[in-house]
């Protein structure tokens, strides 16, 4: 199930941690959010997450570019993922980057 | 005992980085089943212990572990740490796992969390863990465990927390022996059936009134 766009990869975060957490979250949660300074997951939740994404977008996503501390923000983490999709997209490989 | 030194910082010594393969081999059996599975797929799980022990902000970096030496080599170990390390040192290294891992490694440690989290119990304030404690299985019964185990308690005490915390393997009798001598008591126990991984959660309060 590819993700159409970045609103859909963050919907799709959003989700996948609140059903994990049974956090109930915001109506309209920032970009700013961070989910492991808010408790919504722990740093092991993080990688459930990442491979969560990976398995519904069948991209491989290297998270190298992204710095350590914007990993767990809701918006970085959505941006980072969309730009690798697109590049994925666009390109004959399925592990794309996020690099700018 | 025989040359027993005492017990220091492994990087307080000029030559820490050559004891580093013998320090990762005592961390892994101390939790071999959990390195196992948090290294799997990578190129050797001691390898990756190695690069950890390395590594600063890492929950077993060079850091925060604790060493004895006998004729010069390292025979006993502990990594130790206050409860406001352990949250940054834990999300310093997931980050890692994150950032060097491939798809297939990330699907394993998803599946495996549970088991990932049973020896990395959350945070409490004031508490003071010690995550791991391994002595050489040719120098046991020479006292070395007791050595350890004093200063760590004498760590916990002089750094002002008023708890000290651990984990071990509910089949390893002698080191719950070792921790209710020291005045540990069992508060919890972690089992994940599927792993076959079954943790007493121990605990010494009141250190605070020790000093």
């Amino acid at each position: 199930m590819p993700f159409r766009n970045r609103a859909a990869i963050k919907e799709f975060i959003l989700k996948h941690v609140a059903e994990r957490s049974g956090a109930t979250l915001p109506n309209d949660v920032p970009d700013s959010f961070d989910l492991l300074e808010q408790g919504i997951i722990d740093s092991l939740g993080l990688v459930d997450l990442v491979a969560a994404i990976e398995a519904a977008s069948g991209v491989e996503i290297d998270l190298s570019a992204i710095p350590l501390d914007e990993l767990t923000v809701v918006g970085a983490l959505a941006t980072c993922v969309d730009k690798a999709v697109v590049a994925a997209r666009s390109g004959d490989t399925t592990k794309a980057t996020c690099k700018q | 005992m025989k040359n027993a030194g005492t017990v220091e910082l492994l990087c307080d010594s000029v030559k820490w980085i050559e004891e580093v393969p013998r320090v990762a081999l005592l961390v892994y059996a101390s939790m071999p089943g959990y390195f196992d599975v948090l290294f799997a797929g990578t190129n050797g799980t001691l390898l990756e212990l190695s690069t950890w022990i390395q590594r600063p902000g890492s929950v077993f970096s060079h850091e925060r572990v604790r060493v004895v030496r006998q004729e010069a080599i390292v025979v006993g170990v502990t990594v130790e740490l206050p409860h406001h390390e352990l949250t940054q040192r834990q999300r310093n290294d997931s980050s890692w796992l994150l950032q060097h891992s491939n798809a297939a490694q990330r699907r394993n440690l998803a599946t495996n969390a549970e088991l990932l989290r049973a020896v990395a119990p959350p945070p409490c304030d004031g508490a003071y863990y010690l995550r791991c404690l391994a002595v050489d299985e040719n120098r046991r019964g020479l006292g070395l465990g007791h050595q350890l185990m004093s200063a760590c308690v004498s760590n916990a005490i002089n750094g002002g927390f008023n708890s000290l915390h651990l984990d071990v393997r509910a089949d390893n009798a002698a080191a719950v022996a070792l921790y209710r001598h020291h005045g540990f008591a069992q508060v919890g126990e972690t089992i994940v059936p599927a792993a076959k991984w079954h943790t007493i959660h121990m605990v010494r309060e009141g250190l605070s009134g020790e000093i």
